[in-house]
């Protein structure tokens, strides 16, 4: 599962998620592309089970990208434990997602596969979701 | 390229642009070489119109509605940016650059693939490099897009920029050797299994501290301490 090589913390606090991504908001390397409509945490395991989903569905040809990276850890505190005795341990990584991340994109691919693929995909994940395609330039293919 | 797409305009006091989005207009601003600033307002279902007629890549007449004391003719203008909400893809604003009509000016042109479905009849995928080529040339001349014939590249194979042919007038401005395309052979499932047993394996490691990593090299090699 993907998790940073070397942190220089090895906690960190909840942090807040408001606004909108506007950064990561467009399709930029494929043609397809699965993007948040709602702030939330994506864990590595949430984040690894969508993209199997995404390549076992389109099964040969295309091309997946993901671009969203669980770089923050989660700690939590073990069943049982009285209050007290400080913060718990990191249990596992999360991708903070603010509405508009264009969390995961394809290419090679019909857009009636895409729409599909990244359908499958978009259950495995804890946000609302929306298909969109590349704007602009370079789509206009024909045969 | 065609240059009948018509977009009408009013100047607008600058500040205040959610409200003037509530009342269904968009922002803009004009821009251009010897050209004041103008801050003006359009209708946004105007604007989608033109927009998609393909006024977001070529040049588009813009007609300036009271205009107070400017002599106004009918403007040259091209897009220069689109800002766009990031969920719902609405327009929020747009800058709009008068083209001067005698003077060479850079712009981006997409490319058309052709052959598509010939070039990947067999086991290939079309990987794609770039999108937009940045060509040099007279406003008249600018193309809607340049075409690609990729229909007789066989697995392997590439087209880079100096392949493509300009159209009259039109000087392409990227490095030569910048890739358009290569046919490439899809990921077999194999690859991907191997790949994803990979990445099952380090489940349970924790990620190395840099401070610690630092603190050790530092133990290591100890200070001489200076003598007596």
């Amino acid at each position: 599962m993907l998790m940073p090589k070397r942190v220089k913390y090895r906690k960190q606090q909840r942090g807040r998620m408001k606004g909108l991504d506007r950064r990561g908001s467009e399709v930029f390397y494929g043609e397809y592309g699965l993007q948040a409509i709602e702030p939330g945490w994506v864990s590595a395991r949430q984040i690894e089970s969508a993209r199997v989903a995404l390549t076992r569905s389109i099964k040969r040809g295309g091309k997946v990208w993901v671009k969203i990276f669980p770089d923050k850890p989660v700690t939590t505190t073990p069943a049982e434990t009285r209050m007290g005795k400080g913060k718990g341990a990191p249990e596992y990584w999360v991708a903070v997602v603010r509405p508009g991340r264009v969390m995961f994109e394809l290419a090679g691919v019909s857009e009636e596969l895409a729409q599909e693929a990244l359908r499958l995909a978009s259950h495995k994940l804890p946000v609302k979701t929306q298909f969109v395609k590349r704007e602009g330039g370079g789509e206009h293919e024909s045969s | 390229m065609s240059q009948d797409i018509t977009l009408s305009a009013s100047l607008r006091e600058p500040g205040h642009p959610r409200r003037l989005r509530r009342e269904g207009f968009v922002p803009v601003i004009l821009y251009g070489q010897n050209v004041d600033n103008i801050a003006l307002k359009v209708d946004e279902y105007d604007l989608q119109k033109a927009l998609s007629a393909g006024g977001d890549r070529g040049l588009m007449n813009l007609t300036i509605k009271d205009n107070g004391d400017l002599a106004e003719e009918d403007r040259v203008v091209m897009v220069r940016e689109i800002q766009r909400h990031p969920v719902t893809r609405d327009v929020l604003h747009l800058d709009l650059y008068q083209v001067d009509m005698d003077t060479r000016l850079t712009t981006e042109v997409p490319i058309r693939l052709l052959g598509v479905e010939k070039a990947t009849s067999g086991i290939a995928v079309v990987q794609r490099g770039l999108r937009e080529l940045t060509v040099e040339c007279l406003p008249v001349a600018i193309p809607d897009y340049i075409e690609v014939e990729i229909g007789e590249l066989e697995l392997g194979e590439s087209i880079v920029v100096a392949d493509v042919e300009a159209p009259e007038g039109v000087e392409i401005m990227n490095e030569p050797d910048d890739n358009i395309i290569t046919l490439v052979q899809p990921r077999m499932e194999e690859e991907e299994e191997e790949e994803e047993e990979e990445l099952l394996i380090d489940e349970d490691m924790e990620p190395e501290l840099i401070g610690e990593e630092d603190e050790d090299e530092e133990e290591e090699f100890p200070e001489e301490e200076p003598p007596a």
